[in-house]
C-alpha cells in the first residue's frame, strides 16, 4: 500500500483510480491537510517521491531493508526555522538540498508502510490517463506550459521532453516495470506535490526520422539551409535530443528560423509569442519567467538521490560522494529540458570553481551548485554573494581561516583576478592592485563556515579587522564592521566596468566564438552594466546578436569533453547507466567538482585538444558502439536491446541513404564532406552483398560506421 | 652555427604568429595556429648533443615553501619567524639536526639542513648527483598561481607557447623518435604547448586500442582517412586543423605505447602509489624502451600550504607529506634508471616560494624565491644560493618586501644551463627559446 504521509489518506488499500480522482477534485485548493507554512512547498512531495522512488530501482528481496533504511534517512523532524523550499529562489546558499519536512504522522506512516509498498505497487492498475495528454492538465494548473505545439506544423514543440524515437523514451529508462507504471500513472506524480498540480511535460510528437541523404558534392560542405535550428541546439543545449534533431531535419529554412527563435525564448523563460524584450539597457525587470516543466528530470534525480550516503551520525543530512555528485550533475545535463539553465549552471560552477577534495563534503558542493542553479539567470551579484558565502568556496580559498591577526589573501586575490575584474592577456590586473587585495582580505575577516555538517555562512565578530578599508578607490565600512564590509567589497567589485568586460568575454567565448568581435563584447558588457548584472538580459543580448546568428559561427566551436559526452547521450537517445560515462569524463580531464586550480576548466579549443583527451573521446565513441570494447552503453530503444541494427529497423529505415540520412542528422546536422560520406557508406557495405537491415550481418558494419562517426573530428564541432 | 634559412623563416613566422595570437579580436586573429607534426621541423646537422638525452621537468603546483625544504637552522631568526614544531602545535619550524622528532637532516659545512621528509634525497646529495638551488624564481613574480606558473612555463612574459616546445622547435633530433616529448597527465603542461604537437599521456596501461580486436584495423583505417582530409575542405573552423593533426598523431602514439608494454621498475625501485609516482614510473619506462623520449613533464600538486603546513616527523602535515612523495618518486626514478640516469636530467620547479614568517593558520602565504632541484647526469651537486648568497639573517630588512625570500637565481638562467649543458644547445638556439634573455650561467652543471 502506498502512503505518502499526507493526512486524509486512508492507510488501507488504495487504488490508482481513487488517487487520481481525488487529485482532479482538488484542483484549485488542496484537500490534503497541510500546515500553512508548507503550502506551496514541494518538499513533502519530494520526500514522498523519494519515498516512492526507491521502488523504482530494480527490486530484489534483499533490497527491501535497504530501501526502508533509505526512506527513514530521508525523513527528519522539522526544525522551527526550516525553509520550505528545496530550491531557494534567492541566493540563499546556506541551505542543504535535503530539507524535507514531513509531519510526524507521516513519518510513522511511511515507516509502517514501507514494507507494504511493493505489494501495493503491484496492485495498482494503470487506469489513469497519461498526464501528458495536455488539455485536462492545462485547466488545473495556473501555469501554462511553455511548450505548446507549433501551430500548423508537424514538428514537435521545441523544448519538449526528450524521448527516443522508439518506444523506450529515455525519460523513464526502459525495462523496469515500476518505471513503466509510473510513466502510465503520472497522476501519482501530481498527488505527491503539495502545490496545485503542475502538468507533466506536454505530450511530445514523435517526429519521423530525418529524410534519406545521398552523397554530397565534393568540396567544403555548406551549412544546411535549416542551420539556425541545429545551431541553437548545439549552443543553448548540450546538443539536440534524438527527437529534436529528427524534428529539425524536416524544417525548411524559414521554419527553422522561427523554430530557433522560439526555442531560444523558451530556454530563456520568455513567452515565445511575444517579441524580444527591448529593455536590456535598463534595470527594469523582465517579465516573470515561464519555466519549462522538468518533472521527469525530478523523478530521475530523486531516484538517484535515494542511494546517497548521509553525514555520519546525521541521517537527515545527505552527503553525496564525489562520484555521486558527478552522476547527479550528469543526469541533469543529459535529461533536463531546461538546457540553457544547465549550461549556465556549469558556467557559474566553473567560473566560481571550487574543489570537492579540499573539504570532502558533498553537501557543500551541492548547496553551492543549487544556489547557482537558482540564480543562473539572475543577478551577477547574487551569484557572487552565493559563491563567496558558500562553505565550499570559503574552505577552498581559506576565507574560513581569514582573521584580523593574520588576514588570508587567497580569496581576496582570486575574487578580483578570476571572479570579477580579471587580468589582461599578459596577466596584468584589470584595475586592481595588491593593496586592493590586502584591503579586501581585511574586509572578509570573520567570515567563516556555519558548521562541519551543514553548509552555510556565519560571521565571527571577534575575528573581524576593525577600521575602514580602501577598496578600488572607495571606502568600505569602518563603523562597526560586520559581514557587510565583505558584502560591500563584493558589490563594488561586481559593478566595476572590468567585471562587465570580463564576464562578457567569457560568455561570448562560451556561446559564440573563440574570438568574439569587439563590437559584440562592448554591447554585451554594456548590457551587463546597464542592467545591473542581469544575466538573462546579457544572454538575450548574446543570442540576439548578429555574431550569434551569423552562419560563419555555425559549427565554429569545439566541444569540451563534458559537452562531448553529454551530447552523445542526447543525440543518440542513450538509455543506459551513467557510470561509465562519468569515469570516462574524469579520464578526459574534466571531472566535475574536482578541478584543483581556481581558474576552473578552460573553454578554448586549444586548451582541450591534446592526445590524451582525444584518445579518451575516441575510446568513449568506441565504448558506445563496439561490443566487447567495454561498452555498457545502449542506444535506441529498449525493444531493440541496444542493437543498432534493430534500432534502425524499428524506425522503418531500409536503404543506406535512409540510414545515413538518419545517423548523419544526429551527429553532424547532415553536413558532411564527400570523403566522409563515402567512408561511412563503404563501412556500411563492408559485409558485402546488398545492404539489408533484416540481415544480421550488417550489425557489425553499422556499429563500425557509427563508431567512426562519433570518433571523427566533425563530431567535436559545436 | 648558422641556422638554415628555412628554419629562420619558420622562426620568424613563429614569433609573428605568437604576437598575433596575443592580439584580441584583431584581423590577425583569423590566423590559424599552424600545427605541424614534430617530424617536419627536424633540421639537419645541429651541433646539439641531445641524442639519447632526456630532460624531465617536475612542476610542484601551488608554490612549495623552499625555506622549510632546505632549512637555515643556524640562523636564530629562522626560529623567530617559524617557531619549532617541537614546542607547539601549528608551528612549522623544522628543529635543528639531532634535537628530536622531525629534526632536519644536516648538510655538513653548509649551515643548512634538509626537511626530514626529503630523506630519499640525502644519498643523491652526498654522491653529488643532486644540485639544490635555494632561491630560484624571477624578478617580477606576482604571487599569483595562475600568472607565475604561466611565466615560468612559457619562459618569457609575452610568449603564448611553452619553453620546452620552443626547444623542440629550435633543436632537431636525429632519427624519428616515436615519442620525442610527452606531458604526463590528462592536461598537457603549458611548457609543452606550442607548434610542435606533443601528446598528453595520462595512463600508460590504458593507452591502447587493443581491445577492439578485429575492429581495430578497419576503424583505424577510417579514422586516418577522415582525419587525413585537408581541414580547409571540411570546415571553416580554424581549430579543425588542430583536430585533424592530433588524430593521426594520437593513433601513432598509441601504437608506440602499445608496443612497449607495461612498466616494470628495475633495481628494486619502489615508486609512491600515487598518480605522480605512476607517472614518473611510466617516464622511466618510456626512456628505457628506447622510444627516443627527449622531454617529459610531470606534475605534483598540493603545495599551496596556506594552513596546516606542518613540520617533520610527528608534526608532518601537508608539506611533509608532499615532500616525501616528491623525493620518494624521484629517488625511485633514479634507482629505476640506474646507469641510464647519466643521460637524464630531472629538474623541479615551483611557481613561487612562501612567506618567511608563518601565518596564524599554521601555514604560509605566497612568496617569491624557492628551492629548485636539479638531478642527474652532469650535475655538480651541492647547494647554490646565487651570487648574492643566502641572507645571513632572515630579519625583514634582508627579505624581499620584508616578507619573501628574494629570488636571486633567475629561472631562465637555470633552464638555460640545462639546455646548454645537457642538450648542447648553442647561443642562437637558446635565443629562440628565451628571446631577449641574456644567459647568466648558474653553474649547477660540471
Amino acid at each position: 500500500m502506498l502512503v505518502f504521509g499526507f493526512q486524509g489518506f486512508d492507510s488501507g488499500t488504495m487504488n490508482v483510480t481513487s488517487l487520481y480522482a481525488s487529485e482532479t477534485a482538488t484542483a484549485s485548493g488542496n484537500s490534503l491537510k497541510k500546515s500553512d507554512s508548507h503550502r506551496g512547498s514541494r518538499i513533502e512531495g519530494l520526500a514522498a517521491i523519494a519515498a516512492v522512488e526507491p521502488i523504482l530501482k530494480p527490486e530484489k528481496e534483499s533490497d527491501r531493508s535497504k530501501i526502508e533504511r533509505k526512506l527513514r534517512s530521508l525523513i527528519r523532524k522539522p526544525l522551527p526555522d526550516d525553509p520550505p523550499s528545496e530550491f531557494p529562489q534567492q541566493a540563499d546558499q546556506g541551505r542543504s538540498l535535503n530539507t524535507p519536512v514531513a509531519a510526524d504522522q507521516a513519518t510513522l506512516a511511511i515507516k509502517d508502510s514501507a514494507a507494504g509498498m511493493a505489494k501495493s505497487a503491484a496492485s495498482m492498475s494503470p487506469v489513469a490517463p497519461p498526464i501528458s495528454s495536455g488539455s485536462s492538465i492545462s485547466t488545473i494548473s495556473p501555469r501554462v506550459p511553455a511548450s505548446s505545439a507549433i501551430a500548423g506544423t508537424a514538428a514537435s514543440p521545441p523544448g519538449s521532453s526528450m524521448g527516443a524515437a522508439g518506444s523506450g523514451g529515455s525519460s523513464s529508462g526502459g525495462g523496469r516495470s515500476m518505471q513503466n507504471l509510473m510513466r502510465q500513472l503520472p497522476g501519482l506524480q501530481q498527488l505527491l506535490t503539495a502545490q496545485p498540480a503542475t502538468p507533466g511535460p506536454p505530450s511530445e510528437l514523435i517526429a519521423t526520422p530525418a529524410p534519406p541523404l545521398g552523397p554530397p558534392q565534393a568540396g567544403l560542405p555548406p551549412a544546411p539551409l535549416n542551420w539556425p535550428a541545429y545551431h541553437v541546439l548545439n549552443r543553448l543545449a548540450y546538443g539536440g535530443t534524438l527527437n529534436q534533431l529528427n524534428t529539425v531535419s524536416h524544417l525548411t529554412a524559414q521554419e527553422a528560423a522561427v523554430w530557433a527563435v522560439r526555442y531560444m525564448k523558451e530556454q530563456l523563460e520568455l513567452d515565445p509569442t511575444k517579441p524580444w524584450p527591448t529593455n536590456l539597457h535598463s534595470t527594469e525587470p523582465l517579465p516573470a519567467p515561464i519555466q519549462l516543466n522538468d518533472s521527469a528530470l525530478s523523478q530521475r534525480l530523486a531516484a538517484d538521490r535515494a542511494d546517497w550516503r548521509t553525514e555520519e551520525g546525521l541521517p537527515d543530512v545527505l552527503s553525496p560522494s564525489l562520484s555521486e555528485l558527478q552522476d547527479y550533475d550528469l543526469i541533469r545535463k543529459v535529461y533536463s529540458r531546461r538546457q540553457l539553465r544547465e549550461k549556465m549552471v556549469y558556467f557559474w560552477d566553473n567560473h566560481f570553481n571550487t574543489n570537492y577534495r579540499t573539504h570532502s563534503k558533498g553537501q557543500y558542493e551541492l548547496a553551492e551548485n543549487e544556489a547557482f542553479r537558482a540564480n543562473a539567470f539572475g543577478k551577477f551579484l547574487d551569484l557572487l554573494m552565493a559563491s563567496a558565502k558558500s562553505s565550499a568556496m570559503m574552505i577552498y580559498l581559506n576565507t574560513d581561516v581569514n582573521r584580523k591577526e593574520n588576514p588570508n589573501e587567497n580569496y581576496a586575490r582570486e575574487l578580483q583576478e578570476l571572479h570579477t575584474l580579471g587580468v589582461d592577456v599578459n596577466g596584468n590586473p584589470n584595475g586592481y592592485t595588491q593593496a586592493d587585495i590586502v584591503e579586501a582580505a581585511k574586509a572578509f575577516t570573520g567570515w567563516t563556515t556555519l558548521d562541519v555538517a551543514r553548509p552555510g555562512f556565519r560571521f565571527i565578530a571577534g575575528r573581524h579587522s576593525p577600521g575602514a578599508k580602501q577598496f578600488l578607490g572607495q571606502t568600505v565600512g569602518g563603523n562597526g564592521g560586520g559581514p557587510g564590509e565583505g558584502e560591500q567589497v563584493l558589490a563594488i567589485a561586481s559593478r566595476h566596468p572590468a567585471t562587465a568586460a570580463h564576464l562578457a568575454k567569457k560568455l561570448c567565448v562560451y556561446f559564440i566564438s573563440d574570438r568574439p568581435s569587439a563590437s559584440l563584447l562592448n554591447e554585451v558588457a554594456a548590457v551587463f552594466t546597464d542592467s545591473g548584472g542581469d544575466i538573462k538580459k546579457v544572454l538575450i543580448a548574446i543570442f540576439t546578436s548578429q555574431d550569434f546568428n551569423n552562419v560563419a559561427n555555425y559549427r565554429g566551436l569545439v566541444k569540451t569533453p563534458l559537452e562531448f559526452v553529454v551530447s552523445l547521450h542526447r543525440n543518440l537517445g542513450v538509455w543506459s547507466p551513467i557510470d561509465p560515462f562519468r569515469n570516462r569524463l574524469v579520464r578526459m580531464g574534466q571531472g566535475l567538482y574536482e578541478k584543483a586550480p581556481p581558474t576552473g576548466y578552460k573553454e578554448a579549443a586549444d586548451e582541450w585538444l591534446n592526445t590524451d583527451t582525444l584518445f579518451n573521446e575516441v575510446s568513449f565513441a568506441y565504448e558506445a558502439t563496439i561490443p566487447g570494447f567495454g561498452s555498457t552503453i545502449r542506444y535506441g530503444s529498449d525493444t531493440s536491446g541496444g542493437s543498432a541494427r534493430l534500432w534502425l529497423k524499428s524506425l522503418n529505415l531500409t536503404t543506406e541513404a535512409d540510414v545515413l540520412g538518419f545517423l548523419l542528422n544526429l551527429t553532424f546536422d547532415r553536413q558532411v564532406s564527400l570523403t566522409e560520406y563515402q567512408t561511412y557508406l563503404t563501412t556500411l557495405r563492408s559485409a558485402g552483398g546488398t545492404f539489408n537491415l533484416d540481415n544480421s550481418n550488417v550489425e557489425t558494419p553499422i556499429d563500425r560506421a557509427l563508431a567512426t562517426m562519433l570518433a571523427t573530428p566533425r563530431y567535436k564541432y559545436q | 652555427m648558422e641556422t638554415c634559412s628555412q628554419c629562420r623563416a619558420e622562426q620568424e613566422d613563429l614569433s609573428r604568429r605568437t604576437f598575433l595570437k596575443r592580439a584580441l579580436g584583431v584581423a590577425g586573429a583569423t590566423l590559424v595556429l599552424n600545427f605541424f607534426p614534430a617530424e617536419s621541423l627536424r633540421r639537419s646537422a645541429s651541433a646539439a648533443t641531445n641524442a639519447g638525452k632526456t630532460l624531465v621537468v617536475v612542476f610542484q603546483r601551488g608554490g612549495n615553501d623552499g625555506l622549510n625544504t632546505i632549512v637555515p637552522y643556524t640562523d636564530p631568526q629562522y626560529y623567530v619567524v617559524r617557531p619549532s614544531a617541537l614546542i607547539g602545535a601549528g608551528n612549522i619550524g623544522i628543529p635543528p639536526p639531532g634535537t628530536g622528532d622531525g629534526a632536519g637532516i644536516n648538510l655538513p659545512g653548509t649551515g643548512f639542513a634538509m626537511h626530514p621528509s626529503i630523506q630519499p634525497f640525502l644519498d643523491l646529495y652526498n654522491n653529488n648527483s643532486l644540485s639544490i638551488v635555494t632561491q630560484a624564481g624571477f624578478v617580477g613574480s606576482t604571487q599569483s598561481h595562475f600568472t607565475d606558473q604561466d611565466i615560468i612555463e612559457r619562459g618569457i612574459f609575452q610568449a603564448t607557447d611553452g619553453w620546452l616546445n620552443r626547444y623542440l622547435q629550435a633543436v632537431g633530433t636525429a632519427g624519428a623518435p616515436a615519442i620525442r616529448a610527452a606531458g604526463m597527465g590528462s592536461d598537457l603542461a603549458d611548457s609543452l604547448r606550442g607548434n610542435v604537437v606533443v601528446p598528453a599521456v595520462n595512463d600508460l596501461t590504458t593507452f591502447s586500442f587493443a581491445r577492439l580486436n578485429s575492429a581495430k584495423a578497419p576503424l583505424e583505417s577510417n579514422l586516418r582517412a577522415l582525419y587525413g582530409q585537408d581541414p580547409a575542405s571540411t570546415s571553416t573552423n580554424s581549430y579543425t586543423r588542430l583536430v585533424h593533426t592530433l588524430g593521426p598523431d594520437m593513433l601513432n602514439r598509441v601504437a608506440a605505447i602499445e608496443a612497449i608494454g607495461p612498466a616494470v621498475p628495475q633495481n628494486g625501485a619502489i615508486y609512491p602509489s600515487t598518480t605522480y609516482g605512476r607517472q614518473l614510473r611510466d617516464v622511466a619506462h618510456i626512456i628505457r624502451s628506447g622510444l627516443g623520449l627527449e622531454v617529459a613533464t610531470v606534475d605534483i600538486g598540493g603545495w599551496d600550504t596556506h594552513d596546516d603546513q606542518g613540520g617533520g616527523g610527528g608534526a608532518t602535515l601537508a608539506q611533509g607529506a608532499r615532500l616525501a612523495e616528491l623525493s620518494g618518486g624521484i629517488r625511485a626514478f633514479y634507482n629505476d634508471l640506474g646507469p641510464l640516469m647519466s643521460n637524464v636530467v630531472l629538474l623541479t620547479c615551483t611557481e613561487f616560494g612562501r612567506t618567511v614568517r608563518q601565518n596564524a593558520s599554521g601555514g604560509t602565504d605566497h612568496g617569491k624565491g624557492s628551492v629548485w632541484f636539479v638531478l642527474g647526469g652532469g650535475v655538480k651537486g651541492g647547494l647554490y644560493h646565487g651570487t648574492a648568497g643566502f641572507p645571513s639573517s632572515l630579519v625583514d630588512a634582508n627579505l624581499d618586501s620584508g616578507r619573501y625570500i628574494r629570488p636571486t637565481v633567475e629561472f631562465r638562467d637555470l633552464f638555460s644551463d640545462v639546455l646548454v649543458k645537457h642538450f648542447g644547445v648553442n647561443a642562437a638556439e637558446l635565443a629562440l627559446v628565451f628571446p631577449g634573455h641574456t644567459h647568466v650561467p648558474v653553474g649547477v652543471f660540471v
